[in-house]
């Protein structure tokens, strides 16, 4: 295994939504690595945080789920989506049709 | 989807493949090392281990792995074809250094033995020969990990 495929000699690793994203748009991991063109191994790499692609991939796959880069990769772990979309004040505090006061 | 051997098939066909050749090597020499068939047998000996695990299943995992043309890997698969290539050669280096100092202190000294006769070069240069074209895909079919939610098995 190389030092890359455990994130970085120096210990920083990549997180990324590449697996919620390929799910959610309901690819399989073998499509995904089609649509990039790298092999379908990488794609499980990658989703594990193993193996941190070069700058050019990283944008090529934001590109493909049509994101920002920062969307699909971070430095610092993602909130999970669920406590973003359904633990945000302005949704939890104040549902729809409800007058608060 | 290439198929991949489970990790332990991987590491034994690696055992076996540089195992099998020294040892056989010695067990003919010692058997039959006067024998004028010993030279066919050698043959015969290095051909099939080439073939039967060589070959056949450890350059095969090789290139299913990451040892193939650029064209045909992805930046991972060079980036672990590279890594597989720089420990052979830091490995091959050290052995051939390592041959070297033995040979040329059993020259000067005397001390060991050392290969003198046209069978004994013969048969370092075919265990050189194995080792140096197989060892990348060697170190690649030893590392690459059991992936059980990707990787299709296939003991044999």
């Amino acid at each position: 295994m190389t030092d890359n495929e455990k994130g970085r000699p120096d210990g920083v690793r990549l997180h990324n939504r590449i697996a919620v994203l390929r799910t959610e748009r309901g690819l399989s991991r073998q499509a995904l690595a089609e649509a990039l063109g790298v092999n379908y191994q990488t794609i499980g790499y990658l989703e594990r945080g193993e193996y941190n692609p070069s700058l050019e991939l990283a944008l090529r796959i934001a590109e493909l789920f049509a994101l920002p880069v920062e969307a699909v990769f971070a430095r610092e772990p993602f909130a999970p989506l669920s406590e973003l979309v359904y633990r945000r004040p302005d949704i939890t505090a104040s549902p729809k049709g409800v007058d608060r006061s | 989807m290439t198929r991949i051997p489970a990790q332990r098939v991987r590491r034994r066909d690696v055992i076996l493949l540089f195992a099998l050749y020294p040892l056989g090597t010695f067990a003919l020499m010692y058997t039959m090392g006067a024998s004028p068939w010993y030279g066919l047998a050698h043959i015969v000996l290095t051909a099939s281990i080439m073939t039967s695990f060589g070959i056949s299943r450890v350059a095969r995992v090789g290139r299913a792995i990451a040892d193939d043309l650029d064209t045909r890997l992805d930046e991972r698969q060079l980036a672990l074809r590279n890594s597989a290539y720089l420990q052979s050669y830091r490995f091959v280096a050290a052995l051939v250094l390592l041959g070297v100092i033995w040979i040329a202190l059993g020259t000067d000294l005397g001390y060991w033995w050392i290969p003198t006769t046209w069978h004994e070069w013969n048969a370092i240069f075919w265990g050189l020969f194995i080792y140096l074209t197989l060892l990348p895909s060697a170190i690649l079919a030893w590392r690459e990990p059991d992936r059980h939610d990707e990787l299709e098995f296939a003991d044999a």
